[in-house]
């Protein structure tokens, strides 16, 4: 298998699971590895360059080990993202300064072999402008700082012995979604039940005629949540509905909407 | 196949100065009652009646509804709203012509300063109306209900520039008819015209909807889309020419237009799969049954009984209370707890829900403030109108506190909703 600095510990490890081993033996912080929990919730996560990082090793000796062990390097480019922060942002420390900071120690949560990257993302969405957020972790979240990065939040790294806090802060929007066009379409009855017959997913239907507002529009997300990537969501609706379109554009979910008539009207919807 | 544009709600900046601006002037405006009580007990053409009177029509009813709708047109015809920062020259206009008008009329002041704001407040109107027409030309839903919010528009603008003529007449008269028939014409085509033909159009779709009531029959407001303006023109042109038999078929043919409106409202009720009624509800609750009494007393105006004389004036005065006060005023406060909380919360937490559990639109107000307010005025309104009745100063005063109160709390759950911070469960 052929590598770069980008190849996630996760591919290296499903293609070759000595690749465990071989990078334990170049950084011993990476005993974590071992652990099959966490394992799954970083290597995913994680590729050959942020190890190193957070490895504090060379980029090129873990590439040196994982090349005795048969993996062939690609053409190596030494330009990696360099995501640490060794500047803070000014607003980030102000916020610190004056204790607008809320805490989350995503610690217990690991121990657990728990997965805290939705709580944390809980945790963001829901900051108050000019608010921080620290979370006290034991490694350096980098995928994290990268995703959270993308919603507009500058971050920065503080590391006291083995603890690692991190510090992140709304400074910006979040970036514009990749394609600019709504996927929502309204189409006709018969088109939609072709649509649904053909769509070779697993359709899971739900009515919410006889919700009250905003119920509806809240099942409807909270479905959309669950659903895996073969699935798709059929709903029985009284109307379009008009608050839920801009949940489900920002969502990337595509959608074809079919009126029955004035109080009944099909939504399909997946990604 | 259509595409469907995702973000057609506006934002909620040219929304919510509305409903704070409409909060502000009705407490104002219970103030006033209580300060002067003595202008709900003499002929209803006295300056401050007159001022009170605007403001609750304008500064209150109209500003809250222009919020609204701008929340609400793109709801019930699926269309973007066509401009926004014409909505929001209109706001500013209203209120500083609306402020300037009930100064004008309090000093009794006819002259440049009334027809000033006159003409702020038409070119407010002209906006709105320009803004709503524009949006619903670009809907294709042929509605009953943006049939009601269109015609109702037109007789906002018409009561509007009837308004601005009364002024310009009032300087410097130049209408042989009496400025008091004239007067009744112009109330007429804004409670009828404008505020009933609103309300019927936009509480026929949420009302069901608040009430999850399935299948209602809206073929009956057909009938109450042309008993009410056939009415309405009617009665205009027979009070422009004091034809008293036009004035009487008029009021009947309108009278019989709501009834027909009331009976599509009593079927949604019982259709209704949602029993427990929430406080915004209760209170939309009261306010029809509130509407019943000024249909009754229309017909007892008329009739003008020679023993019903010395009682005319203070009913006159009755029934323009209870429409305004009554009907409409609790109306709009009822509804703004099933609207401002909806429009705050998708503002807070666009983009969250679904994802992490959130409170509800009803758990961005204190329901037992609303409780409260909701008691407070009914009670209040029970005074002030017994106090109209039997002409005592003294117990419309009694009543006014009582509102004020109840609009204190009132204006402290807009507020709290407004202001609302983000926060989980």
């Amino acid at each position: 298998m052929k590598i770069n600095s980008e190849t996630k510990i996760s591919a290296l490890i499903k293609t070759n699971s000595q690749a465990i081993e071989t990078i334990i033996s170049v950084s011993p912080s990476f005993t974590k590895l071992r652990n099959p929990l966490l394992r799954g919730i970083l290597a995913s996560r994680t590729s050959i360059s942020d190890a190193a990082r957070i490895g504090k090793c060379e980029i090129e000796e873990l590439f040196q080990a994982l090349v005795r062990i048969g993996f062939e390097l690609e053409d190596y480019s030494t330009e990696k993202q360099d995501m640490s922060e060794e500047i803070a942002n000014p607003k980030i420390l102000k916020a610190i300064k004056s204790s607008k900071i809320n805490s989350l120690d995503v610690r217990p949560t690991l121990e657990r072999g728990g997965d805290p990257f939705n709580e944390i993302m809980r945790e963001l969405m829901l900051l108050q402008d000019g608010y921080g957020l620290e979370v006290i972790n034991s490694f350096e979240p980098t995928p994290l700082i990268k995703i959270a990065r993308d919603k507009g939040f500058d971050s920065w790294i503080k590391t006291e012995g083995d603890v690692v806090f991190t510090y992140f802060l709304k400074v910006g929007q979040a970036k514009k979604k990749e394609h600019s066009e709504d996927q929502i379409f309204e189409i006709s009855f018969a088109k939609h039940k072709e649509k649904v017959a053909n769509c070779n997913k697993e359709i899971h239907e739900i009515d919410v005629r006889d919700l009250e507002m905003p119920l509806p529009m809240v099942t409807i997300l909270k479905e959309l949540e669950k659903l895996k990537e073969n699935e798709a969501l059929y709903v029985n609706h009284k109307k379009i509905p008009q608050y839920l379109l801009p949940e489900l554009a920002e969502r990337n979910f595509t959608t074809w909407i079919a009126k029955v008539d004035e109080h009944n009207v099909k939504l399909l919807i997946y990604k | 196949m259509n595409q469907i544009a995702s973000q057609n709600a506006p934002s909620p900046k040219v929304v919510l100065p509305h409903y704070i601006f409409g909060g502000l002037v009705l407490l104002v405006v219970t103030m006033l009652i209580i300060y002067h009580p003595d202008a709900f007990v003499q002929h209803f053409f006295n300056p401050e009646l007159l001022a009170i009177t605007h403001l609750l029509v304008l500064g209150w009813i109209t500003m809250v509804i222009f919020g609204a709708l701008y929340q609400l047109l793109p709801v019930i015809m699926e269309v973007k709203l066509y401009c926004e920062v014409l909505a929001k020259f209109s706001f500013v206009l209203l209120g500083v012509g609306t402020a300037l008008l009930a100064f004008a009329f309090w000093r009794f002041a006819f002259g440049f300063l009334m027809i000033i704001a006159g003409i702020l407040i038409t070119i407010s109107v002209s906006l709105f109306v320009a803004n709503v027409l524009k949006t619903a030309y670009t809907s294709n839903k042929k509605i009953i209900e943006r049939t009601f919010i269109i015609s109702s528009t037109l007789w906002l603008m018409f009561t509007v520039l009837a308004g601005l003529t009364l002024a310009i007449n009032l300087a410097w008269p130049f209408l042989k008819v009496s400025h008091v028939e004239l007067l009744k014409l112009h109330a007429h085509a804004g409670i009828a015209g404008w505020f009933i033909q609103l309300i019927i159009g936009v509480s026929s779709k949420l009302l069901p909807m608040f009430m999850v009531a399935h299948n209602v029959n809206a073929k009956k407001l057909n009938y109450t889309f042309y008993a009410v303006n056939i009415g309405i023109a009617t009665g205009i042109v027979s009070l422009f020419i004091q034809l008293k038999l036009g004035v009487v078929f008029s009021v009947g043919l309108v009278v019989s237009g709501i009834v027909a409106y009331l009976s599509f409202l009593v079927e949604a009720y019982i259709k209704r799969i949602k029993k427990q009624l929430d406080i915004g509800m209760k209170q939309t609750v009261l306010s029809f049954a509130l509407l019943v009494i000024p249909m009754f007393l229309i017909f007892l105006l008329l009739t003008n009984f020679n023993a019903m004389k010395r009682l005319s004036l203070p009913l006159s005065i009755a029934y323009g209370t209870t429409i305004i006060i009554g009907f409409i005023t609790s109306l709009v406060m009822g509804q703004t707890y099933k609207t401002l909380p909806f429009i705050v919360w998708l503002k807070v937490y666009r983009g969250k829900v679904g994802r992490v559990i959130l409170p509800l639109p009803k758990d961005l107000y204190s329901e037992k403030v609303a409780l409260a307010q909701t008691w407070l005025f009914a009670i209040g309104f029970a005074i002030l109108l017994l106090g109209v009745l039997i002409s005592a100063g003294k117990l419309v005063m009694t009543g006014g506190i009582v509102l004020s109160i109840s609009v204190a709390l009132y204006n402290f759950n807009i507020l709290k909703i407004v202001f609302h911070k983000p926060k989980n469960k």
